[in-house]
């Protein structure tokens, strides 16, 4: 590895990788923070540009803009309660409420180290024991997924709300919704009521953008602003303490920190689970060993944290697979698959050895991008700020402007938008009836892998569901998942009595 | 005069709990209608096996709901989020404007709705500066044309205006 | 005096809205023929979401064309509803050659035998086949057959006890059971999402053997002999796998390799149809082209025109003959 340092750093370090590394963050970073733009559209779009780069510069573009795609979303999340990405969709459960507080510097910079330090360690782990992880990764099979993705859907349901009757039916629904279109094993068509638009199944983007985006829409339109003074989102405290994260605050989070990105490399390590799922499932394993687990859900800095460290984490964890095995691990890393080949470098055991120089010039500039991530986020920071201070009546109708342009152009159908207005509509009747809307997003998300590894089971064992609780890793979710459920009530009970 | 165990009674829970069930009960209805089966492909697991379950989780859930609304001990406190009927109306209203911006702005074009729509969405929140309601909903959507346009090469649609 | 304002603002644009579809179709009346071609920037409707390898055939394809074409060439994506929204909209758009399709069996041949699409297999005009991309079985090394011919004994002696992974309904799925038939040996089939997932599920010893619809995703282990590639089912030999023969070698006659091309909306006049053939053929042996291509592991294999007609013939009769057999459909 040593011998292969010199020559790649030699490679990486140029103006051009600098500066293009750092436009790749920044455009990630925008494009993240903006609702109804999304991240996978954007790195299909820069795609063909990254055939006619150098291959460390093409590929090191795409890496800025997952980092800071990754990370960006999680901005509209504190800030506007809106997530930009799905993986944020965590991150609004506590950082909207700092923002509330008068606390969005706070939130916002504990985002930002948090994504920091879970990318800075999940490289780490990717460039020293990538191929030892990917063997472990391998020994999931059906069996081990269906039980990690009912355990990540019970922890979603669980966690995401006080009520966790409608936190699960949230979830619920939400696979139900996935079941629209056609049978991923048989093809036949379910619930498309005639509709060809619906054969595909709901599509993912403007469903998010409406679930998320429109409900806060008409969440906000409820309140008028007044015409003598400015009516903001949210204010921003004058207090210094309350836009820092202090070096205390840092300490008593280092291990959700910890816990968090070694979720995070787990979940991303596992091709076809993905950064919103490990962000949950942190947030869940944070909330259920605080010492303050009632503050969860009202501004917990704890929350903020786990839920940025755990989704950033997956990014250096969801290239194991990748470069490893040559198998994505999620829609952008499957695009990002695209791009090695274009320059040559066939992604698999050999990789390592036919292309060493250029593998870790890639990664040299995985940490230089992690350093830099810091300092952009943290000017960006600044300036994201600042959209607090623009009054409501002027933010939110801009904001339906994208997300009505955004859910058009993933597929240039006016279907889409339909799409988007009905989510809209069904979020905003949720959140009035305190039903939280990100299980039913999990759910959607999760629905497909659900159903198919439970057939893909179900065949391998001659229809039995035995091996769910026989094979020792799946058992351990299983035992999980009970364990975790468990334990959720009975902290919820004991922080009750202790208002009490 | 209430009955006794009436008295913990939260007839809100009690509707949320209905609707759940509603919910379920109607995909239970829909399944045999809506799911198409193809012979021939020997699965384990039939297509309707999994809406079938959430369905039925969904009834089982509705029903805990409903149980938590009448018996005590009061689970936990439901806000009361409904604001004024005035919010009501215009959170129904920009539901509706929302629907016909979106049947109009393929046909006029993107750029020209979303000016006007911008105008009358930053009324409805109570803005009355004119000058930033017009130049504010120009500027923005020329900005958002550029950039999925120009910068991106998306076109967006462009009908009689722009 | 507020709600009469709001009134207002609705009445308006109901007119506005009235006023618009008057004058939208107005516009639409009289297409006049067209003499020249191209005048305008041409579009290529991927029916797929971006990144896939069919945007990137068509992005790579659009990126060479206006060389030849003097005029833009736009990629836009138009998925949903398994392609058959973009299918349908190229299918149904005017024949004038300024809309083109990115056109693969996924939406002109599968979803019109499974009686998905509102549209026909021949009611596109074939431009041009830019390649195919082998399909390829693989078991892991650790397997009692290293090679087909022990795989099939092994097969023929444990009957739908070998378990192979691969997308379902489509090119895989239905290619292998095409030579399952001819060959007389059953396989228990688990479906999976994509060609990745089916080789992750072989690495993991999960399944017996992946089956998947391009060599791409297997070469790198194969070379690592982490697999052993079993059968491809092109016409030839692919070029990556020398050694692993082809389905037709063997003896079973079963050509099936997912085409990518361009095609158009049927009636496309004859001298715009012969433009664009001709400036498909140049675009197939531009250097540039050819060597990209190459490096993303598609193999180019330029069919136009009519030749790209009889691979959707041959395709359409395989896969239909198949489905009716093993009565996949109703």
């Amino acid at each position: 590895m040593l011998t292969h340092l010199v020559p790649a750093a030699q490679l990486f370090f140029t103006i051009q990788n600098l500066l293009i590394v750092s436009l790749g963050l920044f455009i990630g970073i925008t494009i993240g923070a903006i609702p109804g733009l999304n991240v996978p559209m954007t790195v299909a779009l820069l795609l063909p540009i990254t055939f006619y780069m150098q291959p460390i510069a093409g590929i090191s573009l795409l890496l800025g803009v997952y980092k800071g795609g990754t990370y960006g979303g999680s901005i509209s999340a504190i800030l506007i309660n809106t997530p930009g990405a799905p993986a944020a969709a965590a991150t609004c459960m506590d950082g909207y409420p700092l923002a509330r507080q008068g606390k969005a510097g706070k939130a916002l910079r504990a985002s930002i180290y948090g994504s920091v330090i879970g990318e800075f360690i999940s490289d780490i782990v990717l460039i020293t024991i990538a191929a030892q992880i990917a063997a472990i990764a391998l020994k999931f099979g059906p069996t081990e997924k269906f039980s990690l993705v009912f355990f990540a859907l019970c922890t979603i349901g669980v966690v995401s709300s006080e009520d966790k009757i409608k936190g699960l039916s949230a979830a619920l629904f939400g696979i139900f919704i996935r079941t629209i279109g056609s049978d991923p094993i048989t093809g036949s068509s379910r619930f498309t009521f005639g509709i060809f638009n619906l054969i595909g199944g709901i599509p993912f983007l403007p469903h998010l953008i409406g679930l998320f985006a429109v409900s806060e829409f008409f969440i906000q339109i409820e309140r008028k602003v007044s015409s003598s003074k400015k009516d903001i989102v949210a204010p921003v405290s004058k207090n210094r303490e309350d836009n820092i994260v202090t070096w205390k605050e840092f300490k008593a989070n280092i291990k959700t920190i910890i816990r968090s990105t070694l979720i995070g490399i787990g979940i991303g390590a596992l091709p076809g689970s993905g950064s919103a799922i490990s962000a949950f499932v942190s947030y869940g394993a944070a909330k259920n060993s605080s010492k303050e687990p009632e503050k969860f859900g009202k501004g917990s800095l704890e929350g903020v944290f786990a839920a940025e460290t755990g989704n950033n984490a997956v990014t250096g964890g969801a290239l194991i697979p990748l470069l490893t095995l040559g198998i994505p691990g999620d829609a952008i890393t499957a695009i990002m698959l695209g791009v090695f080949l274009v320059h040559g470098l066939v992604p698999g055991p050999d990789l390592f050895v036919k292309s060493a120089n250029i593998i870790y010039a890639i990664f040299i500039g995985l940490i230089v991008a992690n350093i830099l991530h810091f300092f952009i986020a943290s000017i960006g920071l600044r300036l994201f700020t600042k959209l607090l201070s623009i009054s409501r009546a002027i933010l939110f109708p801009i904001v339906i402007m994208i997300c009505v342009a955004g859910s058009y152009t993933v597929n240039s159908n006016i279907f889409d938008v339909y799409v988007m207005i009905f989510f809209g509509v069904l979020g905003y009747i949720m959140k009035k009836f305190n039903f939280p809307v990100a299980p039913l997003m999990m759910g959607y998300i999760l629905g497909s892998l659900l159903e198919t590894s439970l057939v893909q089971t179900m065949i391998l064992s001659n229809g039995s569901v035995l091996p769910i609780f026989t094979r020792p890793i799946s058992l351990l979710f299983v035992i999980l998942t009970v364990f975790f459920v468990i334990w959720s009530l009975f902290i919820q009970r004991k922080s009750r009595a202790n208002k009490i | 005069m209430k009955l006794p165990f009436l008295r913990h009674t939260n007839p809100r829970r009690i509707i949320e709990g209905g609707v759940l069930i509603l919910l379920g009960g109607a995909i239970l209805l829909l399944i045999p209608v809506e799911i198409q089966r193809i012979s021939g492909m020997e699965t384990k697991l039939s297509p309707s096996f999994l809406p079938s379950t959430v369905a039925i989780l969904l009834i089982l859930m509705g029903l805990a709901l409903v149980i938590q609304g009448i018996l005590p001990p009061r689970p936990v406190e439901s806000k009361s989020t409904f604001t004024s009927r005035e919010s009501t109306f215009r959170v129904l209203l920009s539901i509706v404007l929302l629907i016909v911006y979106s049947i109009l702005f393929p046909i006029i074009g993107f750029v020209a709705t979303s000016a006007l729509f911008f105008f009358i969405y930053a009324y409805l929140f109570g803005m009355r500066n004119l000058i930033k309601m017009t130049g504010g909903g120009i500027a923005a959507s020329v900005i958002v044309w550029l950039f999925f346009e120009k910068l991106f090469n998306i076109p967006l649609p462009h009908g009689v205006l722009f | 005096m507020k709600k009469g304002l709001l009134l207002l603002i609705i009445l308006l644009v109901t007119f506005g809205m009235v006023f618009a579809t008057g004058t939208a179709e107005k516009k639409t009346a009289a297409p006049k023929p067209t003499e020249e071609y191209p005048t305008k920037p041409i579009q290529i409707i991927v029916p797929w979401g971006a990144g896939g390898r069919t945007d990137i055939n068509a992005r790579m394809f659009a990126s060479i064309a206006p060389k030849y074409l003097g005029q833009p060439v736009v990629v836009i994506n138009k998925a949903g509803g398994g392609s058959v929204i973009g299918g349908e909209y190229v299918a149904k758009a005017k024949p004038d050659g300024y809309t083109l399709l990115a056109i693969t069996p996924g939406t002109n041949v599968f979803p019109v035998i499974f009686k998905k699409a509102p549209y026909g297999t021949f009611d596109f005009d074939p431009i041009g086949q830019i390649g195919s991309s082998t399909m390829a079985i693989a078991s892991k090394p650790d397997r009692p057959w290293k090679n087909v011919k022990e795989l099939i004994e092994y097969a023929k002696k444990h009957p739908g006890q070998v378990t192979y992974a691969c997308v379902p309904l489509k090119a895989p799925q239905l290619g292998f059971l095409r030579w399952a038939d001819k060959a007389g040996l059953q396989f228990k089939f688990v479906p999976v999402g994509n060609d990745a997932e089916a080789v992750e599920a072989a690495l993991g010893g999960h399944v017996d053997i992946a089956m998947t619809s391009s060599v791409a995703t297997i070469i790198s282990h194969v070379n690592a002999k982490k697999l052993n590639a079993l059968m491809v089912f092109s016409e030839k030999r692919d070029t990556h796998l020398p050694d692993t023969p082809t389905a037709v070698e063997l003896g079973y006659n079963v050509v099936a390799s997912p085409f990518t091309g361009i095609a158009g909306p049927k009636g496309l006049p004859p001298n715009v149809l012969k433009k664009l053939r001709d400036v498909f053929a140049k675009v197939m042996k531009d250097p540039d082209f050819i060597k990209i291509m190459k490096r993303i592991g598609e193999s180019i294999d330029p069919k136009i025109g009519d030749d790209f007609l009889a691979v959707w013939k041959n395709d359409y009769e395989g896969y239909s003959e198949i489905v009716k057999k093993m009565g996949l459909l109703k």
